[in-house]
Parts: structure tokens; C-alpha cells; sequence
């Protein structure tokens, strides 16, 4: 049915550490997963990483003990990770798939789709998604970028999860990416304050009925795009000079419109996941949000009628690295056995377009 | 040296039109907390003053509100 051949050791030692394993198909994908189409789509592993450059507030340029004190009262920001010179989205991501496919124990060579979700992208063209593809050696997989802001993740994951259950995947890795360090003017604090860099991965795949993701929902208000924006860069304003000099290629965010929006729809997502899963919100064991803010984390849990001791908060001590925060945020949970067999599970995020969604399951 | 509405509308790009004394946060959407920390430094660095942790959240009230800050540290502005 299928012809494989190994990559030798001192050609795996060059793509960074894995062995080729290529299956060349003689049968279509759908055909060969199809008998494994009864059972759920869950997650088998979760990985991050995290940038190694610590940033406190204290360490931004021009940030006093006062404003310090206010940045941590307002956002709950202490400290960021940003990555190094020389790093890029695609070294980040891959990192984190590394660290997922092993805690899943999901050999590079057996994934089906790569689906990286990401604002700033190694380059316009191609995309990162191909560039983590290359650097896993994960030969039998389809790989595409997505761009749905801070809830890119998300979507990666919901949309990736469709690929295994109609049976083209037998293992889809999601990746949330971000390196905002390189697309925001350091001097303005609305932004160095706020953002940061960091991703993380999740490896799918077959669960047992009753397991892995019981719904999801996934949700647009593209009249809101002028809300988070980095105007130049695209077709409408190309790159030059000027649109260099004017700060257009930085990050900007409407700060307030995105409050109004997130307290809203960061509840009503997760309210509405679960009714499509059948369950109730008063069931659900740990909730994992993006991490924006921590006075919107706050406000929301308790909107939904639910304790802090029902979520983690890392945007203390990592900042908002956009679609890389929940899956960071889901592998510290896990690892500190907030999350565990049978766990009741939401996920939820807003981010660029306007965007949110939510997805609920029971962690296999 | 710039006048405190000046400052207030060049930070938060609001027309210097609609800069009151009376103009509160709740007044503009471009008035949110992080920019109020880019206000707070340029205030800093315009009238040469050291903040304390309870004046920022003070400011964080109305443009008068930054004024009597700015007053009880014995800078009187325009």
C-alpha cells in the first residue's frame, strides 16, 4: 500500500534532528483514514516556547517605578518574553511543534496537515507554515498559514480538526506563532507594554468517542478591522520610504474598541460552545483564554459565573504573544495537572479582523 | 514650552479643539489605559517631574485632574 524509506543519521542531524520518513501513497489519504472515522478528534500533545529574552517593565525605555506600577494594575503585565536578533516566526514555531510532537509521541513523518496560525511571517511569501514543514522533515503533509490575529490559534486547531475527522489527516499540527518584537515602534508603550513573543503547538488526533473536541465555534466582525491594524506592508499601502518613516509597518490597536469587544464576545463564545457541545458553562472544569489582559480575564470569568481557580494566567510573566498564548498557556496547565483525563476544557480568543471563537472538549 | 492641552492632543492624537479641562477618559476612545502611560511619560520628560505611584491613576481622571497634579508638584501650567 505504501513505500517508506528513513533519512540516514547524518541527513537527519541537517534537518534538525529528524529522519525522513516518506510515505508515498498509493491509495488517497482519505481512503486509508476513513476506518478510523468513528472515533472523536482530540489533542494527543501540547508543546510551547518561549523566547529566552526576559523584558520587565522596568526594562522598557523611559518606564518609572510609577508607570511600572500602573501597567501591572491595569494589564497585569510584570514582565515579557521577546526573541533574539536572529530569530524568526519559524524558529519559534518550530520549537513548539518539537515540543508537542513528543508529547504526543507523533513522529513528524505521520502528520497530514501543518496549519500555523501568525500576524508577523517570516516573509510575505512563502509561508512559514512551509518553512516549519521543511525544518520537521514532515515530508507527507500539506501545510498552510492562516491569519486570524490573537485568535489564530483557535482557528488553526478548529479547522485543522476537520481535516482528521472527514479523514485527509491522520495527525494535524497547529501552531500559534507570533514575533511582535520586529512589527511594533518600542517607544510607544501602548505597544511595548502589551505585546511579546512566544508560540506554542498542538498535536490532533484520533481520541475515543466521548473525547477531544465536542464543539466549536468561530466567529467574524470584519467592521471592526480598523480596531488592530498594521496599515502598510499589503497591496493597499506597499511598502517605501515613507510609509517606513511614518511607523506604518508597527502594530496598532484601538484599545477601549477591543475592551468593549472582547468583554462581549469572550463570554458569549464560550456560552455558545458549549451549548452546541450540550453541556453547561457551571460544568466546565478550567477555561483557557487568550492572554490579553488580566482585568479582561477577570471580568469575563466572572461574567460566566466562573472562579479564577477555573483558568491559568501566564500574561503576567509572558506579556500577549497573540495566537501563541493559549496553547503556552494550555501546556503550563497540563503541566501542572490543572488539566487532566477527563477535564471539561474551553478555549477561547479575539483578536485581529475582528475575530473570537471558542471550542470546548473533554481532555483525552 | 507646550501648553498642557497641546501635549494632551499630540500624545493622544485628538484635535487640540476638542482638549478640555474638562475632557475625561471616558471623553475619547484614543484616552485607554496604555496611552495613558505614553501620556505620563511625556508629561515627565515635558515639565521635568518625577510621578508617584497614586498620581498616575489620578491623572487618569481629566485633563484638570493631570493640572492639579502637575500643581501640587509646583508646576503651573498653561
Amino acid at each position: 500500500m505504501s513505500d517508506e524509506y528513513e533519512r540516514s543519521p547524518a541527513e537527519a542531524s541537517e534537518y534538525g534532528g529528524y529522519s525522513e520518513k516518506q510515505v508515498l501513497f498509493s491509495v488517497p489519504r482519505y481512503e486509508l483514514y476513513k476506518g478510523e472515522m468513528g472515533l472523536a478528534t482530540g489533542i494527543l500533545g501540547v508543546g510551547s516556547y518561549l523566547p529566552p529574552r526576559r523584558v520587565r517593565n522596568a526594562e522598557l525605555p523611559g518606564v518609572s517605578p510609577a508607570m511600572d506600577e500602573w501597567i501591572v494594575s491595569r494589564v497585569g503585565i510584570r514582565e515579557r518574553r521577546i526573541c533574539l536578533e536572529d530569530q524568526a516566526t519559524s524558529d519559534l514555531a518550530y520549537e513548539a511543534a518539537v515540543d508537542a510532537l513528543k508529547q504526543a509521541n507523533v513522529d513528524p513523518a505521520d502528520i497530514g496537515l501543518i496549519i500555523l496560525a501568525a500576524s508577523n511571517h517570516d516573509m510575505v511569501m512563502p509561508t512559514t507554515a512551509c518553512i516549519v514543514q521543511s525544518k520537521l522533515c514532515a515530508k507527507n503533509s500539506m501545510a498552510m498559514d492562516i491569519r486570524a490575529g490573537c485568535a489564530g490559534f483557535i482557528t488553526a486547531a478548529v479547522t485543522g480538526a476537520k481535516f482528521i475527522e472527514d479523514g485527509s489527516a491522520r495527525y494535524v499540527l497547529a501552531i500559534g506563532a507570533e514575533v511582535h518584537s520586529k512589527m511594533m515602534d518600542w517607544n510607544d508603550f501602548k505597544s511595548s507594554a502589551f505585546f511579546s513573543d512566544g508560540a506554542g503547538a498542538v498535536v490532533l488526533g484520533r481520541v475515543p468517542q466521548g473525547y477531544g473536541i465536542l464543539a466549536s465555534y468561530l466567529m467574524a466582525e470584519g467592521d471592526l478591522a480598523d480596531a488592530l491594524v498594521v496599515p502598510a506592508g499589503g497591496s493597499r499601502l506597499p511598502a517605501s520610504h515613507e510609509t517606513v518613516d511614518q511607523g506604518l509597518h508597527n502594530i496598532q490597536h484601538d484599545g477601549k474598541k477591543i475592551w468593549r469587544f472582547a468583554t462581549r464576545v469572550f463570554p458569549a463564545s464560550v456560552k455558545e460552545a458549549c451549548k452546541r457541545a450540550g453541556v453547561e458553562v457551571a460544568d466546565l472544569d478550567f477555561v483557557v483564554p487568550h492572554q490579553a489582559n488580566i482585568r479582561m480575564i477577570e471580568k469575563c470569568m466572572e461574567d460566566l459565573g466562573l472562579p479564577m481557580t477555573k483558568t491559568h494566567v501566564t500574561v503576567d510573566k509572558y506579556g500577549n504573544s497573540a495566537s501563541g498564548t493559549i496553547p503556552i498557556t494550555l501546556r503550563e496547565a497540563v503541566d501542572m495537572g490543572k488539566i487532566g483525563r477527563d477535564s471539561l476544557v474551553a478555549l477561547t480568543a479575539f483578536g485581529a479582523g475582528l475575530t473570537y471563537g471558542a471550542t470546548v472538549m473533554r481532555w483525552y | 514650552m507646550r501648553s498642557l492641552k497641546e501635549l494632551v492632543s499630540e500624545v493622544l492624537g485628538v484635535p487640540i479643539g476638542q482638549v478640555s479641562d474638562d475632557m475625561t477618559p471616558d471623553d475619547v476612545d484614543e484616552w485607554d489605559s496604555l496611552n495613558h502611560i505614553n501620556l505620563v511619560f511625556a508629561l515627565q520628560v515635558q515639565y521635568n517631574v518625577t510621578f508617584d505611584p497614586a498620581d498616575v491613576p489620578a491623572m487618569y481622571s481629566s485633563v484638570r485632574g493631570i493640572r492639579s497634579v502637575l500643581a501640587a508638584k509646583g508646576v503651573e501650567v498653561s
